[in-house]
């Protein structure tokens, strides 16, 4: 295990070379004028070629890239241009924000969605299954905005009760903090719900009727055990999969929930740095964000070990 | 006291129709309450929102929304959040009112010279930098020498094309003296642009970091994509002012989280916002709509070197076939002015004088039919993902559609789009307020210009604008603009088809903020009723 | 909804097991695909027709679902929108499933170093923002619908690939695959033919929960230039336009919505009730 864990943090660190490569290598070939970005439509051209000039845009790319790499030798993600601020410091302070949103989203829902997958393939086609298996596709694929506007609305705005602002005041105590969460938590349960749900779903209805549950049962073990110890077990595998390459997208895809509910995360920070082509930015958001993924689907595969421990080694020797 | 202004068109038009009549003389340094409350008496209906009725109180704090901001380098600045944020720790020389009226800020008085070649600005005496410095000449010939020169990349440079670092020279601790290329007659208004914040002279580019100006509040702190923290300046020249303890300015990546925070309460002022955006708050009995006059348009510009437009008869075509008063009620629930293929807007003293075209689709099918295109043409037409341009553009393809014109819509992203905006042969493009109406002309319609989108070539109306930009007379300036507008519509190298007014919220209790053609915020005069 | 006609005692008789849904999800798309084809005929206004004399009116008689801010009818539009969400969508989540599918089975087949070299890359690709992959395809390929399913599919297959490869462990494991490989199956046959069709559970989860999400993404792309863009008539479009329009006129975002929801729900139907009816 110990082994198995070493080599993939090894791995993590090929892994975020590949992806800052890519990303130079891609932002690059993109159209759109750095200095022009920053400096507005209306100013003149000369002053755009001064700037370009200035952060060193107008360089070769295979240049860049290896100063950009012997600054974070040194400890130095560079500035941004847009911000004008130091890369590093922004970003980890997003991240730690993206994180806390991330986590608290996956503590709600990761509960509700799997003891709610369970309760309905144990009854397959039932009422409680249909029903909850079709609203769940229905408010899945309302968009964040939607959900997150209504939820305003509703609680922020009609009734008043919870502070529509994701961000706590600074020195914020615990439960402050938790009330600002609830209602991007909210809207991110709804938004994901479906997927763990129907996930868990499937894979126990398949779990329930395989072989070793039957031999399970004829053995007169009760329910609850051949559930949780049999079922369970095996059900839960692809929805860990799932959960792991979640956590990324939710500390990385989350512009629309962190500009509605103004908690500028490192979502909103990489989609900004990708539209305005500020790529130190979008270098540091890139490999923060691959960081998480690349955990998140580590941290998935060591769960994924512990409960099956057969998939450790390269198996299947033809 | 701040009074809901209907969002009808009716109620806009009698206030807009009372204002714009005073024909402000731009030199008269007219205090502005006085000029709001003249506007009030003639319409009664605060086109600005604010009377200066109540006695402003000292005290209390106050959340701002405005648009998302980048750098706050007053150098480089460009983004409206960025000028929002700069504008209350550092000042201008001189400050446009709502009707173009000009305040003094750290310039007492100013004359020109040299039939306006020269500019001679007295300082304020007295004021201190926010570190305790006195600011003097030094620091405002630092302060221009820096935007003007090329080395530092200012948006600034583009906007006085006709001031050289050499040309900015200290007379004395108190009075600075700029010499230009050549006579301009509305010099002073150009000092309000938005970088030309008056800097201490050994600004060293990090205004994040240290922030130093003269404004009326000190910045704390300013986070990216959040906002910034501000406390009252207790040092400022202004002893009555600000009435603040502290503020407050939050950026918001998009408009509608800023909607929201306002009817929650959680954010009091609203720093801009659209006409759609404020559909949403026109109804809510707590919050005030403040609406200023402006002259932010759209050019519809066609590029008059290429097929189809190189004919002056096709592009009189188009601009027959826009039904502008019905725009103007459409798009923007007749929050603008019906305009006439010029960039002179009504807001500015120069009074435009010449017949207003009027949608006629018969007239336009004659002029196509006589251009060589009886049966139309189809075009591609470009614009880009802001504010009302998309639906702008859809509405074009209905308009031009009885005429034959078959216009294929190219909606763009933002970034997209200014990277081919001056290329493209049909183009929708926003155009922002300038102080001065030269300023406009000679950016988009100037021979040389670099963004003459239409890359339309007129010497005559070269000439005429040169008159325009030196003369210091208003009348006179009347006279040339009318002969340049009359240019411009005959030629139309863009339709322009109305001009937008500048919409602000508050939530009653807000006292004395004031609309601005620029969306300048002034937080100096703003307090709050218990 | 007809949920509930699936009584629980349809659960003994296997052959009508699933049956219901299936058809009920069926019927609901079919509605769509008959307005989709037949629009310019059931519309009743064009969708694109600007009426500034009934801008952002509410539902009424003249205009069942109301109008949008340009004062075009809302239903009409709703008829003519599902075009994109019927084909592109779909067709976006396909490719995401074909590519997913393969990339999951192969590394959970072949496992050992490939299985490792490729999960790391896609731990690599799996962090780039949209806007970038949009961005990418429109420089180089162009702003076709086309595209849009390639990158929307390119977008998806990483994270399928981790979900199948998860179910796809567990079944390698199985006797029927030990069985099949001593029987001297290739490893693509057994793949295809073993692997499969057994970890279809999280396959259909995954395509019918993505479709939704496929919606939107292709409106986000629309806004950013690649594919079917403003103001087409399209029903993710339509929301994401009107967003700004959701508290003071909501029918403008409500109804397509609602649509979208519907067609999600029904596909969603569907693949239940077709696993339920095809499961022995």
């Amino acid at each position: 295990m110990l082994r198995f864990f070493g080599r993939r943090l090894l791995l993590l660190g090929v892994t975020l070379v590949v992806a800052s490569v890519l990303i130079f290598a891609i932002t690059n070939v993109l159209p759109g004028d750095v200095g022009r970005i920053i400096l507005g439509p209306f100013a003149p051209q000369d002053a755009v070629a001064r700037l370009n000039a200035e952060l060193g845009t107008d360089r070769p790319i295979v240049i860049r890239y290896v100063d950009w790499l012997t600054g974070v030798a040194r400890g130095d993600w560079g500035r941004s241009y847009a911000f004008d601020t130091a890369v590093f410091p922004l970003v980890v302070e997003r991240l730690g924000r993206s994180l806390t949103l991330a986590v608290s989203g996956l503590v709600v829902l990761v509960p509700l969605a799997v003891a709610a997958g369970v309760a309905a393939a144990r009854r397959e086609g039932g009422i409680f299954d249909r029903v909850l298996s079709t609203v769940s596709l229905a408010f899945g694929a309302l968009p964040e905005f939607v959900t997150g506007v209504f939820l305003i609305l509703v609680f922020g705005i009609w009734l008043g009760a919870l502070p529509i602002q994701a961000l706590p005041p600074d020195g914020a105590g615990p439960l402050t903090v938790i009330a600002h969460l609830v209602l991007p938590v909210g809207c991110l349960v709804l938004l994901l719900f479906a997927y763990l749900f129907r996930m868990t779903r499937a894979s126990m209805i398949e779990a329930l009727a395989a072989d070793y549950t039957r031999t399970a049962e004829l053995k007169g073990l009760p329910q609850r055990t051949v559930i949780w110890h049999h079922v369970l077990r095996n059900a839960l595998l692809p929805t860990i999969t799932v959960i792991g390459a979640q956590i990324g997208w939710l500390v990385g895809g989350l512009v629309v929930v962190e500009t509605l509910f103004k908690y500028p995360g490192i979502g909103s920070l990489i989609h900004f740095a990708a539209t305005n082509k500020d790529i130190p930015l979008l270098v540091g958001c890139s490999l923060a964000i691959t960081f998480v993924f690349a955990l998140g689907n580590l941290a998935a595969d060591l769960l994924y070990a512990i409960l099956n421990p057969r998939v450790r080694h390269g198996r299947h020797a033809h | 006291m701040v009074k809901r202004t209907d969002l009808s068109p009716l109620g806009f038009s009698t206030a807009n129709s009372a204002v714009t009549t005073l024909g402000v003389s731009r030199r008269r340094f007219l205090a502005g309450a006085s000029t709001l409350a003249l506007g009030c008496a003639l319409s009664g209906v605060a086109p600005w929102g604010a009377l200066a009725q109540a006695t402003p109180k000292r005290g209390g704090s106050l959340k701002v929304a405005v648009p998302a901001a980048t750098s706050i380098d007053p150098v480089k600045l460009n983004s409206s959040g960025g000028i929002a944020i700069v504008q209350q720790t550092a000042e201008y020389l001189v400050y446009a009112e709502p009707d173009l009226s000009l305040r003094p800020v750290l310039a007492t008085s100013w004359e020109p010279s040299e039939g306006g070649k020269v500019w001679t600005f007295k300082l304020r005496q007295g004021v201190k930098f926010h570190d305790g410095r006195p600011m003097g000449a030094d620091d405002v010939v630092a302060s221009f020498q820096r935007l003007v020169d090329p080395a530092n990349a200012s948006p600034a440079a583009g906007a006085m094309p006709f001031l050289k670092k050499e040309g900015i020279a200290k007379v004395d601790d108190h009075t600075v003296r700029f010499t230009l290329d050549r006579p301009i007659g509305t010099f002073p208004y150009f000092t309000h642009t938005y970088n030309c914040v008056i800097l201490p002279a050994d600004y060293a580019g990090n205004f994040a970091e240290k922030p130093i100006g003269t404004g009326p509040f000190k910045l704390v702190s300013y986070r990216p994509q959040e906002g910034a923290k501000f406390e009252r300046n207790t040092d400022y020249w202004d002893q009555t002012k600000p009435y603040l303890d502290r503020l407050e300015i939050q950026t918001f990546e998009s408009p509608q989280p800023m909607v929201l925070a306002l009817q929650s309460g959680d954010i009091q002022v609203v720093q801009q916002l659209s006409y759609i955006d404020a559909q949403a708050i026109r109804n809510d009995s707590k919050i005030a709509l403040i609406q200023a006059d402006a002259a932010d348009h759209r050019q519809l510009c066609m590029r008059t070197d290429m097929k189809p437009f190189d004919d002056k008869r096709v592009r009189q075509a188009v601009a027959l076939c826009f039904d502008r008063p019905a725009m103007v009620r459409g798009l923007l629930g007749g929050l603008a002015d019906v305009g006439n293929d010029h960039p002179i807007a009504p807001i500015y003293p120069e009074k435009i004088k010449g017949a207003q075209r009027q949608a006629n689709i018969a007239q336009a099918k004659k002029l196509l039919a006589d251009a060589g295109y009886p049966q139309g043409f189809p075009i591609d037409l470009y614009t880009h993902q802001y504010l009302e341009l998309p639906q702008y553009a859809a509405l074009t393809q209905q308009m031009l559609a009885p005429a034959g014109i078959k216009v294929n819509l190219k909606v763009e992203p933002t970034n997209l789009y200014y990277n081919h905006w001056t290329e493209v042969s049909f183009g929708l493009t926003d155009w922002t307020s300038r102080p001065v109406a030269a300023q406009i002309l000679a950016q988009s319609f100037r021979s040389t210009a670099e963004w003459n989108a239409a890359h339309w070539k007129s010497e005559p109306f070269d000439a005429l604008l040169a008159k325009f930009e030196a003369e210091p007379d208003v009348a006179q300036r009347g006279k040339l603009g009318t002969e340049m507008a009359a240019i411009l519509t005959d030629e139309v190298p863009a339709v322009i088809a109305y001009f937008n007014k500048n919409l602000r919220a508050a939530r009653t209790g807000v006292q004395g903020l004031t609309g601005s053609m620029s969306n300048y915020l002034d937080m100096a005069q703003v307090w709050v009723e218990s | 909804m007809a949920v509930t006609l699936t009584e629980a005692g349809g659960r003994r008789r296997a052959s009508r097991r699933g049956v219901v849904p299936l058809a009920v999800g069926l019927l609901m798309i079919l509605v769509w695909v008959v307005t989709a084809l037949g629009a310019d005929w059931i519309a009743p206004y064009p969708p694109a027709d600007i009426d500034f004399l009934a801008i952002s009116q509410p539902p009424s008689p003249a205009h069942w679902f109301g109008t949008d801010q340009l004062g075009r009818d809302i239903l009409s539009r709703v008829i003519h929108g599902g075009t994109y969400v019927l084909t592109i969508a779909p067709a976006a989540t396909l490719l995401g499933l074909g590519l997913g599918a393969a990339i999951g089975l192969a590394t959970a087949w072949f496992g050992s170093w490939f299985d490792e070299a490729v999960m790391r890359v896609l731990d690599a690709v799996m962090a780039f923002p949209i806007v970038i992959l949009a961005m990418l395809a429109l420089t180089f390929l162009g702003a076709g619908t086309g595209n849009v399913v390639l990158v929307i599919g390119l977008v998806f297959a990483p994270l399928i690939a981790r979900t199948v490869r998860a179910a796809a462990l567990v079944e390698a494991r199985k006797e029927y695959v030990m069985a099949a490989q001593l029987r001297g199956e290739g490893s693509l046959h057994i793949m295809a033919m073993e692997l499969l069709p057994n970890v279809r559970g999280p396959l259909i989860v995954e395509g019918t929960v993505r479709l939704g999400y496929a919606v939107f993404t292709s409106a986000t792309l629309g806004f950013l230039g690649l594919g079917v863009q403003p103001p087409t008539p399209d029903w993710g479009l339509m929301v994401s336009e009107n967003q700004a329009l959701l508290t003071t006129a909501p029918w403008t975002v409500l109804f397509p919505a609602l649509a979208i929801a519907w067609v999600v729900v029904a596909i969603g139907l569907a693949a239940d009730g077709l696993k339920e009816y095809l499961e022995p």
